[in-house]
């Protein structure tokens, strides 16, 4: 067995109600890691191609990582998995809080549900032994009832994963929760949870996972927490909500469904900015042993806006998504989304695209009151703005039309409103602006989810792991990228927040350290970097297999067509094959259709794969 | 050289609180070594003990990006720096 896992894995049938456990071999760990890595050879392996992603077939995962729930820093996270049913092609979702280390603690690495339940469940964990359990008290529950309701019945130490209503009511943009407020917001998977009636993940749990050498590794962490990067103090301090008047500035975030500038539509950006948000913070929260605790518990409001006790801190994506794109200068409005999205479980980035979209349609006359309920969508207006979100969660009258994403509401609303719809391959961008952001831009098209910041080569990495390369073009960027993005995947794979990557390592070779410390094995650089390659194989395989060829393609906005004309980022204007053409090279994909060569599948030892591409 | 350095609301604390402030230095790297011994809570934040840039920030010289030149651009009198701390999670 290898060390880092409980070697176990659960499968459980929710159309016949059994449960069975299998092995997790120390080769497949080894290979695959964890997470979305493991989760998509899995899938790959047991779910056939073509596949309803909300129908009985479709297979849904929660997958930790080996270094979740460990002495490595930041090893908090797990990864939703499943067919998107936002894309049609693979999804993964990854969400830190404490879910991910208690399901370890409870006996297992992995959870795989098929088929679909006839009445409300939820899988009840403890220490190795689960059982589903009824779930009809807790249908139509937010997510905050839900989590307390849980904790009544099974102990105050529980640690619960669950849907909302959006979940429930299959929106394609629903999250799956945790800790009420920490989100594994993309791909959609909410809808995949709520399509096979499980209401929740509950788990207890006090077993210890096995590492290679306890005692070196509580050494390891107190060396590593005495040597964290330079940005831990500001992180520590606003957490991602401090960058948002930065990005304004230099015209990352967007601004007004990404049609607008900061100094052209809202020069005033700073009102919601860190130091505004901070202020109504009573106090920080923190993931599963964390040092850094980024995040926060909001103070009780004190005006208009009524969020519930315990609202958590938003993050720089909601503040972006509801503040910036919206032309919003009002915190508490931005505060107050962000706890109705995670009472509701759905992902904040699409949530705030779609109300975006859907005032750029009302500004340009494709929707009128008559459309919109009575409601006049205006820019800056974040009373419309969060009234149109409520009846998005509760997929109530012009809600429905917007509650599957901007390329379904697209599609309803037409007219030509798709060029307004700030989707790739169906799933929102988030808030950082692929024009002038080389990293994000490969990461958007070229990844095998689209329109996602965390799988970027290029985050601000700790030192020793990325190559030097030219920052002003994607000449010669292909392989670095490459090289980064390896890296992401594995420690995405992992169960290692990001954050902690690039602020709590205050060296890369720390990361390696904490691999070998806790498994044993003599990983270095090279083989990091080939794991992480095989990995985003294996969701690229995925979705070859599925019929989706990527890259995505970007609306013309996202592309500089036309060019913004005032602003940092004034005439930047990008053509999609310039972006990807190296990076998938270095991957060893097709540059026409992302498919993974036959060569580079045998050389990576994905023999399964490349049998059944190339049947 | 003097130039001046805008300084976002979320860093103010670790420079004694001011919305800009004064560097000297002939290029973006002297400036921002002068930052960091001037301002002891900003040491390592912006560039490292080597000299280097930290690589989660980018540095925009009068609102054009560094990047090219990295931190041996040279800088005049009356320029104005911009410190942007980029990253991707959250």
């Amino acid at each position: 067995m290898a060390h880092g896992v409980m070697g176990k894995m659960l499968f459980v049938d929710l159309g016949t109600k059994q449960l069975r456990e299998e092995e997790l071999d120390a080769k497949t760990v080894r290979e695959y890691i964890g997470g979305y890595g493991l989760g998509a050879k899995i899938l790959f392996e047991r779910q056939k191609p073509g596949v309803d992603p909300l129908g009985p077939e479709a297979m849904l995962g929660l997958v930790t990582g080996m270094l979740t729930g460990t002495d490595a820093i930041g090893g908090s996270r797990y990864v939703m998995v499943g067919k998107s049913p936002l894309t049609g092609g693979w999804g993964d979702a990854n969400s830190g809080g404490n879910v991910g280390p208690f399901l370890k603690f409870g006996g297992y690495d992995a959870v795989f549900f098929s088929g679909i339940s006839d009445k409300p469940v939820y899988l009840y964990i403890e220490n190795g032994k689960a059982e589903l359990k009824d779930a009809s008290h807790l249908w139509g529950k937010d997510t905050f009832d839900t989590e307390d309701i849980l904790r009544e019945e099974h102990g105050k130490k529980l640690e619960v994963a669950c849907i909302g209503p959006c979940g429930e009511k299959l929106s394609l943009i629903a999250a799956v929760m945790n800790n009420k407020g920490r989100a594994a917001g993309r791909s959609g998977l909410g809808a995949v949870m709520g399509s096979k009636k499980l209401k929740a993940i509950a788990i207890n749990g006090t077993l210890e996972i096995p590492v290679a050498d306890k005692e070196a590794s509580k050494a390891m962490r107190k060396r590593h927490l005495g040597d964290m990067g330079p940005m831990v103090k500001f992180m520590q301090e606003f957490g991602t909500c401090g960058m948002l008047e930065m990005c304004a500035k230099v015209d990352d975030a967007p601004f007004k469904n990404w049609a607008g500038t900061g100094e052209g539509d809202m020069p005033d950006y700073d009102k919601i900015g860190g130091s505004h948000i901070i202020a109504q913070q009573e106090r920080r929260y923190g993931c599963y042993r964390c040092p850094i605790a980024c995040g926060g518990i909001m103070k009780p409001p004190a005006g208009d806006y009524k969020w519930g006790e315990h609202a958590h801190k938003p993050e720089y994506e909601t503040q972006a998504m509801f503040g910036t794109n919206l032309l919003v200068n009002d915190v508490d409005s931005i505060i107050m989304a962000n706890d109705i999205c995670n009472r509701y479980g759905i992902d904040t980035i699409g949530a705030g695209s779609a109300v975006g979209f859907a005032m750029e349609c009302f500004e340009k006359g494709l929707i009128t009151k008559d459309d919109t309920d009575g409601m006049e969508l205006k820019w800056g207006d974040h009373k419309a703005a969060l009234a149109l979100l409520e009846k998005l969660c509760r997929r109530e009258g012009f809600g429905d039309v917007l509650a599957d994403g901007t390329k379904v509401a697209a599609e309803k609303i037409g007219k030509g409103s798709e060029k307004y719809a700030m989707h790739a391959g169906g799933q929102e961008f988030p808030a950082h602006d692929s024009r002038g952001g080389y990293g994000f831009a490969i990461a958007y098209c070229a990844e095998p989810t689209p329109a996602r910041h965390t799988m970027s080569g290029e985050a601000p990495h700790p030192p020793g792991t990325m190559p030097e390369y030219d920052q002003t073009t994607f000449k010669g960027r292909g392989k670095p990228h490459m090289i980064g993005a390896c890296f992401a995947q594995y420690y995405n794979a992992a169960g290692l927040c990001m954050i902690c990557y690039g602020d709590g390592y205050g060296k890369a070779e720390y990361f390696i350290e904490a691999i070998r410390t806790i498994t044993g094995w003599d990983v270095d650089r090279e083989e990091i970097i080939k794991t992480g390659q095989r990995i985003n194989t294996m969701r690229q395989a995925f979705n070859i297999r599925e019929g989706i060829t990527t890259p995505f393609k970007f609306p013309d906005r996202m592309l500089g067509k036309p060019a913004k004309t005032i602003g940092p980022r004034a005439g930047i204007t990008w053509e999609l094959e310039d972006i990807y053409t190296e990076y998938y090279e270095a991957m060893g994909w097709d540059t026409k259709t992302g498919k993974p060569g036959r060569e580079t599948l045998l050389e990576l030892g994905m023999d399964f794969v490349a049998e059944e591409l190339y049947k | 050289m003097s130039v001046e350095v805008e300084i976002a609301s979320v860093f103010r604390s670790y420079l004694d609180g001011q919305k800009t402030v004064t560097a000297e230095g002939g290029t973006v790297g002297e400036c921002l070594r002068y930052l960091s011994d001037k301002y002891p809570m900003t040491k390592n934040m912006f560039i490292d003990d080597q000299g280097n840039m930290q690589n989660h920030f980018e540095v925009y010289l009068n609102g054009e990006s560094i990047y090219q030149t990295g931190t041996d651009t040279p800088v005049k009198e009356g320029d104005r720096l911009d410190l942007v701390y980029l990253i991707h999670g959250g």
